[in-house]
């Protein structure tokens, strides 16, 4: 298998990060209890989740923290690391749903002799709907050091 | 906002820091496994031995965001079970607002787990809301920090949680089970 090497030079503000999808299928359900060990039953339990106002099992943060540094880390490669990672909730992201995940660079910087990256990312659901945004600060390996140093 | 509204019962644990609880096991390749099959994550240094010892790493490392999975309590047996994890490490009296609505989340990440790891975290309560009313119901908005420390007591990570702690508003709450 080979995988993305994403230079930090080779990095635009406004790049594009590409999306990456997953139906949340009853199955995928029981696979983030396995993931995560959350067995917080609005995350598994019809009957909890609608006496709790929702309208089905959502699925847990973590999900969504697995899937943003899945699409992160897919576009740069294992190369890239990941230093932060914030999350806002909009709203539930329920079983049955085709949830999406992808992003673009807003500023790219050097800080303390690290390349970084801050990234936005948004997470839709197959009407559109934003249920989640992200933003994330990144680092990635740079094509010579020695010259990137002199450079700044 | 009247700060001062809040009742003292909950004031008091405002800044409060939970005890460490410590992780059942120790970080290992297999629930890194799981974890990667949730959401179909091929990168090498979770799964790939071969690739990882190649890496600057010098073998296999954790998704950072499982910093919070490491320290999920035991299903079983109940006597050996923390009461939960998070905020309710900090026994917060709000019996009357019972659901939990996670608002947003920021983890840092400082340094790598590795399998053999053990993580233990602490809480501490960094805010409480007066009661609000929202769509879900009244609660309180509460912001509590999460603190992951390896066995050579390293801070590795961190998670700040903001939440909402409600109980369903009366036109939902026909819903309710019995009990």
């Amino acid at each position: 298998m080979s995988f993305n090497k994403l230079y930090w030079e080779d990095v635009t503000e406004r790049d594009i990060i590409p999306s990456v999808s997953l139906e949340l299928t009853r199955d995928r359900m029981v696979m983030i209890v396995c993931g995560t060990r959350d067995i917080f039953p609005l995350h598994h339990d019809m009957d909890f989740a609608l006496a709790s106002g929702y309208k089905a099992p959502a699925a847990p943060i973590a999900f969504l923290q697995g899937l943003v540094g899945r699409c992160l880390t897919d576009w740069t490669g294992p190369a890239g690391k990941i230093h932060k990672i914030s999350l806002i909730l909009n709203s539930p992201n329920y079983q049955g749903d085709m949830i999406s995940v992808s992003g673009k660079v807003v500023k790219k910087f050097v800080d303390n002799g690290e390349h970084k990256l801050d990234c936005e990312l948004a997470v839709t659901k197959q009407d559109n709907t934003v249920s989640a945004t992200a933003r994330a600060t990144m680092t990635l390996p740079v094509k010579s050091k020695s010259r990137s140093r002199r450079a700044k | 906002m009247k700060a001062n509204t809040l009742p003292p019962k909950l004031r008091k644990y405002v800044g409060r820091m939970s005890k460490f609880v410590e992780g059942p096991d120790e970080v290992n390749k297999a629930m890194i496994r799981h974890w990667c099959e949730m959401v179909e994550d091929a990168n090498p240094l979770y799964t790939d031995e071969k690739y990882a010892e190649s890496s600057e790493y010098g073998g296999i490392v954790s998704p950072p965001a499982m910093q919070s999975t490491w320290v999920y309590p035991r299903w079983w047996p109940p006597a050996t079970m923390p009461p939960d994890v998070g905020p309710a490490q900090l026994d917060l009296p709000l019996e009357d607002a019972p659901i939990p609505a996670v608002i947003s989340l920021t983890e840092e990440y400082f340094l790598p787990i590795r399998p053999g790891d053990r993580i233990r975290y602490s809480t501490t309560l960094d805010s409480i809301s007066t009661l609000k009313k929202t769509r879900l119901g009244a609660g309180h908005f509460i912001t509590t920090t999460n603190r992951y420390f390896n066995q050579r007591n390293e801070l590795v990570g961190t998670s700040q949680y903001v939440l909402f702690r409600y109980r369903l508003s009366a036109n939902i709450e026909g819903l309710k089970p019995k009990g």
